[in-house]
C-alpha cells in the first residue's frame, strides 16, 4: 500500500521534471533566434559604423566609404512629425472613449481601431500617395509623416483609453464634486494621472513605425541629400536598408547592415524607455 | 433583554435580497413583544414628531429637501424625501445598506447627473435659492463632498490638493493668498502640524485618516455652505476615526455637516440630529437625543437594537 503510494508520488515529480524541462527547452528554443539576429546584426554592423558614418551622406553605389545621416534626419523628422501629428488627436479620442464606454460612436472608434491595426502598412502608404503625395505632385516628408500618424492613431487611442480605465473612478467622481467641468477634470486630473501610460503608448507606437519601409516608400521616397523642408522626399533607415541590401554594390551592403544596427539600438533603447516609464507608476 | 432568538431566525430567510430580509423581520416582530419588556413606560411615552423638519423655521434651515425621487432606470431608489438641515448642527444620516443613504447626499450634490440613467425629481433649496434651476457645477461648488475612501487627487502634491477647488474650477489666487487659504484649511482640518514639513509632497503618501483629512480640508478651502460626508471614516481604523469625529465636532460649530454612518454609535455620539432611511423612504427625522431614547417608529427602534444592517 504505502510503497504503491510513494511510487505513485514519484511517478508524479518525474512527470513534473519532464514537463518543466520541456518547457524550458521551447523557451530556450524561441529565445534562439532572437539571439541569432542580434548576434548577427552586431556581427555584421560595428564594422560599419564609425564617425564618417554617422556624419556624412550616402555614397554613390560601387565607391567607398558612405554615411547615412539622410536617413537618420528623415527618420527623426518622419516619426517626431508623425508623433505631432497623431497625438492630439489619439488622446481626445482615446479620452472620448474612456468616457463614454456605452455609446455607439465610442464602440465604432474603437472597432475601426482595430482595423486600423490590422490594414497592411504598404496600403496605408499608398492610400497617402492618392491623398497627399499626388495633389501635391511630389513625396515629402509630409506625407511619409500622415502614413506613419495613420499607423500611430489606433496604437495610442487603445492605450489612452485603457490607461484612463485604470484611474479609480472616485478621484474622478471627487473632481466633478468639487464644481469641476469635464474638460478641467480632464486636463488637470485625468490627463496628468494617465501621462506615463500613454506616454508609454506613443513610444511604443513610435518605435513600431520607425522600423517600417512601407509606408514611407510611396510617401517620403527616399532622398540622398539631407532633407531641408517638411516637402522635401527623405530617406529613413528602414527605406535605406531594403534599398541598399538587396542592392549588389558591396559598401551599400555594408552600410545596410550599419543601419539595421543602428535601427536595432534605437528600437531597443525604446523598449527600455518604455519599461522604465510604465515601472515607475 | 430582547430575544437572543432573533438572530437565529434572520439566518433562515433567504438572503437574496437584504430588503426582503428586513422586511420579514418586521414581519416577524409584529409577533414579538416590542420593546415593552425592556421599558413598560417607553411605549406609551412614544412623541409624535417623526420629522422635526417643519420645526425648524426659514432663518434655521440651510438646505430643504421637498418630494425628493431618485430613480435608477425604473427603479425608484428615493422615494419622496421631505427634510430640512438645519443651519447649525450635525445631522446623521443612517439606515441599513442599500436604503439610499448615499443616493440622498449623492443627489444634494447633482453627483447623479454624471449618469444618464439616473434620473431626480423634487426640489432642493439652498438658502433662499432653488439649487435645482442652478447649472450642476456652481451647486457643487459651494456644497463640499467627501467620500468613503479618502481620494485625494494623486497628480497633486498636499498644497494642491488643498487649492484643488480653485485649480479645478480655474479661480486664479496669487501666492499670498494661496498660502493663506492651504494654512488656514489644514489647520481647520486639524491636518497642519502633520503635513507643514511636507506640503510638496504628494497627498497619496498620507495615511488613510490623514487623506481624509485633507479631503475635508480641500471642501473647506471652498467655503462650501454645506459640507456632505459618507460614510468618511467606514474606511478607517479606530484612531483615524477618533480624530475625523473631534473634527467633525469642532467643525459644526462653524458649518451644517450632513453625515452619512453606519455606525449608530458614531451617530449617537457627534450628531444634533438623526435621520433614519429605510427602503428609500424616511421614516423618522429627530433630535439624536430624543430618537435615541425615545425613537417613535419600531423599525428606527428595532435599527437601533441592531436588529438589521
Ligand atoms: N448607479 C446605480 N444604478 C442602479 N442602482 C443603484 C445605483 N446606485 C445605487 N443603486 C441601488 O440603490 C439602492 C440604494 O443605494 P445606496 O448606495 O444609496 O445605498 P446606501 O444606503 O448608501 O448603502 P451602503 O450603506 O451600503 O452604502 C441600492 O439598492 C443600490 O443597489
Ligand atoms: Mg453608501
Amino acid at each position: 500500500m504505502f510503497a504503491l503510494q510513494r511510487n505513485a508520488t514519484r511517478y508524479r515529480i518525474i512527470k513534473n521534471h519532464i514537463f518543466n524541462g520541456i518547457v524550458l527547452f521551447f523557451t530556450v528554443l524561441a529565445l534562439v533566434p532572437l539571439f541569432l539576429i542580434v548576434y548577427h546584426v552586431v556581427k555584421m554592423g560595428i564594422p560599419a559604423i564609425d564617425w564618417d558614418f554617422l556624419t556624412t551622406t550616402e555614397a554613390p553605389p560601387d565607391t567607398e566609404g558612405g554615411g547615412i545621416v539622410n536617413s537618420i534626419v528623415g527618420t527623426v523628422a518622419i516619426t517626431f512629425l508623425a508623433t505631432f501629428i497623431a497625438t492630439p488627436f489619439a488622446i481626445a479620442a482615446g479620452t472620448y472613449i474612456a468616457f463614454n464606454r456605452k455609446k455607439k460612436l465610442s464602440e465604432w472608434v474603437y472597432l475601426s481601431c482595430s482595423a486600423l491595426q490590422s490594414i497592411p502598412a504598404i496600403v496605408v502608404g499608398l492610400i497617402i500617395y492618392i491623398w497627399i503625395v499626388a495633389p501635391m505632385g511630389r513625396f515629402s516628408i509630409l506625407a511619409g509623416s500622415v502614413a506613419c500618424a495613420f499607423m500611430m492613431f489606433p496604437i495610442i487611442i487603445i492605450s489612452t483609453v485603457e490607461v484612463i480605465s485604470l484611474i479609480s473612478n472616485e478621484v474622478i467622481e471627487a473632481a466633478f464634486a468639487m464644481g469641476a467641468s469635464f474638460f478641467k477634470t480632464i486636463m488637470k486630473v485625468v490627463l496628468p494621472i494617465a501621462t506615463p501610460g500613454i506616454a508609454a503608448g506613443i513610444i511604443i507606437a513610435l518605435a513600431r513605425v520607425t522600423g517600417e519601409a512601407a509606408p514611407i516608400l510611396f510617401t517620403a521616397f527616399g532622398n540622398p541629400f539631407i532633407p531641408t523642408t517638411v516637402t522635401d522626399p527623405a530617406s529613413t533607415l528602414p527605406l535605406t536598408i531594403y534599398k541598399f541590401a538587396i542592392s549588389p554594390y558591396e559598401n551599400w551592403q555594408e552600410t545596410a547592415w550599419g543601419a539595421s544596427f543602428i535601427l536595432l539600438l534605437f528600437i531597443i533603447v525604446v523598449n527600455f524607455t518604455t519599461k522604465l516609464l510604465t515601472k515607475k507608476r | 433583554m430582547i430575544e437572543t432568538s432573533t438572530p437565529n431566525k434572520l439566518s433562515n430567510l433567504n438572503k437574496k435580497d437584504p430588503s426582503q430580509k428586513q422586511a420579514a423581520v418586521f414581519h416577524k416582530m409584529k409577533r414579538l413583544k416590542p420593546l415593552s419588556i425592556r421599558k413598560p413606560s417607553i411605549a406609551k411615552k412614544r412623541p409624535q414628531i417623526k420629522n422635526i423638519s417643519q420645526q425648524f423655521s426659514h432663518a434655521e434651515t440651510i438646505l430643504s429637501i421637498t418630494d425628493l425621487c431618485v430613480y435608477f432606470s425604473a427603479t425608484k431608489v428615493l422615494k419622496n424625501i421631505n427634510i430640512n438641515f438645519p443651519k447649525k448642527g450635525l445631522v446623521a444620516i443612517m439606515g441599513p445598506s442599500g436604503c439610499g443613504k448615499s443616493t440622498l447626499i449623492r443627489a444634494i450634490n447633482r453627483m447623479h447627473e454624471l449618469d444618464q440613467s439616473t434620473n431626480v425629481t423634487g426640489k432642493l433649496m439652498l438658502g433662499n435659492q432653488d439649487i435645482t434651476t442652478l447649472p450642476a457645477m456652481a451647486v457643487r461648488q459651494r456644497i463640499g463632498m467627501v467620500f468613503q475612501r479618502p481620494n485625494p487627487f494623486p497628480n497633486m502634491t498636499i498644497f494642491q490638493n488643498v487649492l484643488s477647488g480653485y485649480i479645478l474650477t480655474g479661480m486664479r489666487l496669487n501666492k499670498k493668498q494661496k498660502n493663506e487659504i492651504v494654512i488656514e484649511n489644514l489647520k481647520k482640518a486639524f491636518l497642519w502640524d502633520e503635513v507643514k514639513d511636507r506640503l510638496h509632497e504628494r497627498g497619496t503618501f498620507l495615511s488613510g485618516g490623514q487623506q481624509q483629512r485633507l479631503c475635508i480640508a480641500r471642501s473647506l478651502a471652498m467655503q462650501v455652505d454645506v459640507l456632505l460626508l459618507d460614510e468618511p471614516t467606514s474606511a478607517l481604523d479606530p484612531i483615524a476615526t477618533t480624530r475625523i469625529e473631534n473634527l467633525l465636532q469642532t467643525l459644526k460649530k462653524e458649518i451644517p455637516i450632513i453625515m452619512v454612518t453606519h455606525n449608530t454609535a458614531q451617530a449617537s455620539r457627534i450628531s444634533d440630529y438623526t435621520a433614519f432611511l429605510y427602503l428609500g423612504e424616511l421614516i423618522e427625522y429627530n433630535k439624536t437625543k430624543i430618537m435615541f431614547t425615545v425613537p417613535s417608529d419600531k423599525r428606527t427602534e428595532a435599527y437601533l437594537m441592531g436588529r438589521f444592517g
